[in-house]
């Protein structure tokens, strides 16, 4: 009965009224195609949507882009050119490149300070950070003044020139008030940053900080006492056998 | 469908809220219809239609209604390859044997029986040619009109139509059937 009735609707091929909007209102009938029809299109049930959660993850991880705060993307992507500039500079010893891992960052660590507000670990997943992560006491120079003056004392033999054309060497001019009075400035600046006496290679010195203090980074931020902490580490440690560590700075852990 | 709309303005600029919201109303009928074509696949299609539309998103012009039949699409597509990898004609997809079976899960136990009724009529349409089977899917779960749905599966709307048809009217017959050897519903979810 009900069977012939559907068939000879179905060949009609004006569905539309079952399949439309009127879907709902068709199912008071008791013909089983309809209650069919509605099962299968029932709504969501708990194991079908169980995924939600996972699908949730890969949206966070691949959306087009996070909405809260777009300055962090920039200064993702500002620290992890720092990585590779740093990265670039020990392997090449290239000072243009040290210059910049110096000083593009800063605006970028201050930002990370003030927007992540979980400074700690955003330098232990960039160790090379650590150098100038501090915010500079107001008597010493800024770390990254520092860090130029090394980089400008490296390359000044063979590239001064070139070096100083680097836009990342203009803190560094802009501070010492002219290209020309840069070597004295350094010379000063160096002299009474922590640690003494420059080292050649600065950027391999910090190159070697994360390997030669593991669990280091989180207290000693928190003292937030870079008189100590810049320099410190590569002069006494520059190939850094741990055995020598331990009386060190790990001696202000619990 | 206002909320879907906000839904998505949301998803675009990354609001994990309103992607929630789209994977809720839209989830359930993408993996119903895929389920018609890959079977037990259809889980591991879905997930990899939403990621990809995740990543389209953006370029994703249309509005809330239009987003589902952009999903089908993509799924679609997506399921369409996973045979071609199989390297099995798609036909071979509506062998009864391997169309998913609530006995084949651990999870029959917690399910309603709702959710049960639901299982066994997609179960039915399954048996259905496959052009049948997406064109009843297409319109009555997913929710497209004819010309959606067409759309979707790359054909004329008069082909869809007919397919739908013809398809509406073999269910009949196979209810009847089962009808005949299955007069208690219990019996049906063995």
């Amino acid at each position: 009965m009900t069977i012939r009735r559907s068939r000879r609707r179905a060949a009609r091929a004006d569905q539309d009224a079952v399949l439309g909007g009127s879907l709902s209102g068709s199912l008071r009938g008791s013909e089983p195609i309809d209650r069919l029809l509605a099962q299968a299109s029932a709504r969501a049930h708990a194991d079908e949507i169980a995924g939600l959660a996972a699908a949730l993850t890969m949206f966070n991880h691949i959306a087009p882009r996070p909405r809260r705060n777009p300055l962090l993307r920039v200064l993702a992507s500002l620290l992890a050119a720092k990585a590779i500039a740093i990265g670039g500079a020990a392997a090449l010893g290239g000072v243009a490149l040290a210059a910049a891992a110096g000083v593009l960052p800063a605006p970028a660590q201050n930002f990370a300070h003030d927007a992540l507000k979980a400074p700690a670990a955003e330098s232990s997943t960039h160790p090379a950070a650590q150098a100038s992560d501090h915010p500079s006491p107001s008597a010493s120079p800024s770390p990254n003044l520092i860090g130029l003056c090394r980089a400008y004392g490296a390359g000044v033999a063979d590239a001064k020139g070139k070096a100083m054309s680097n836009p990342a060497f203009t803190a560094l001019v802009t501070a010492a008030g002219g290209e020309e009075a840069v070597p004295a400035y350094c010379t000063t600046v160096l002299a009474s940053a922590p640690g003494g006496k420059p080292t050649a290679l600065p950027t391999q010195a910090q190159a070697h900080q994360p390997s030669s203090q593991p669990t280091g980074p989180p207290a000693t931020h928190a003292t937030g006492a870079p008189a100590t902490h810049p320099t410190g580490p590569p002069a006494t440690h520059p190939t850094g056998p741990p055995a020598t560590h331990p009386t060190g700075e790990p001696s202000t852990h619990p | 469908m206002a909320d879907l709309d906000e839904a998505l303005v949301g998803a675009r600029q990354g609001d994990a809220e309103g992607f929630a919201v789209l994977y809720r109303a839209h989830q359930a009928p993408l993996l119903r219809y895929l389920k018609s074509i890959v079977g037990p696949d259809a889980d591991d299609v879905a997930s990899e239609t939403w990621l990809q539309a995740i990543r389209d998103l953006n370029r994703f012009r249309g509005n809330a209604t239009e987003l589902r039949a952009w999903l089908v699409t993509i799924g679609r597509h997506r399921a369409l390859d996973l045979l071609r990898a199989q390297r099995r004609r798609p036909s071979d997809a509506w062998d009864p044997a391997l169309l998913p079976e609530t006995r084949a899960r651990d999870d029959t136990a917690e399910l309603t029986e709702e959710s049960l009724a639901t299982r066994r009529a997609l179960g039915l349409i399954a048996r259905l040619p496959r052009d049948q089977a997406e064109a009843v899917l297409l319109r009555v779960v997913v929710g497209l009109d004819t010309r959606a749905a067409a759309a979707v599966m790359g054909k004329r709307s008069g082909a869809v139509r007919m397919a739908t048809s013809r398809g509406l009217a073999r269910l009949a017959q196979l209810l009847q059937e089962q009808g005949v050897t299955h007069e208690d519903p219990a019996a049906l979810k063995e």
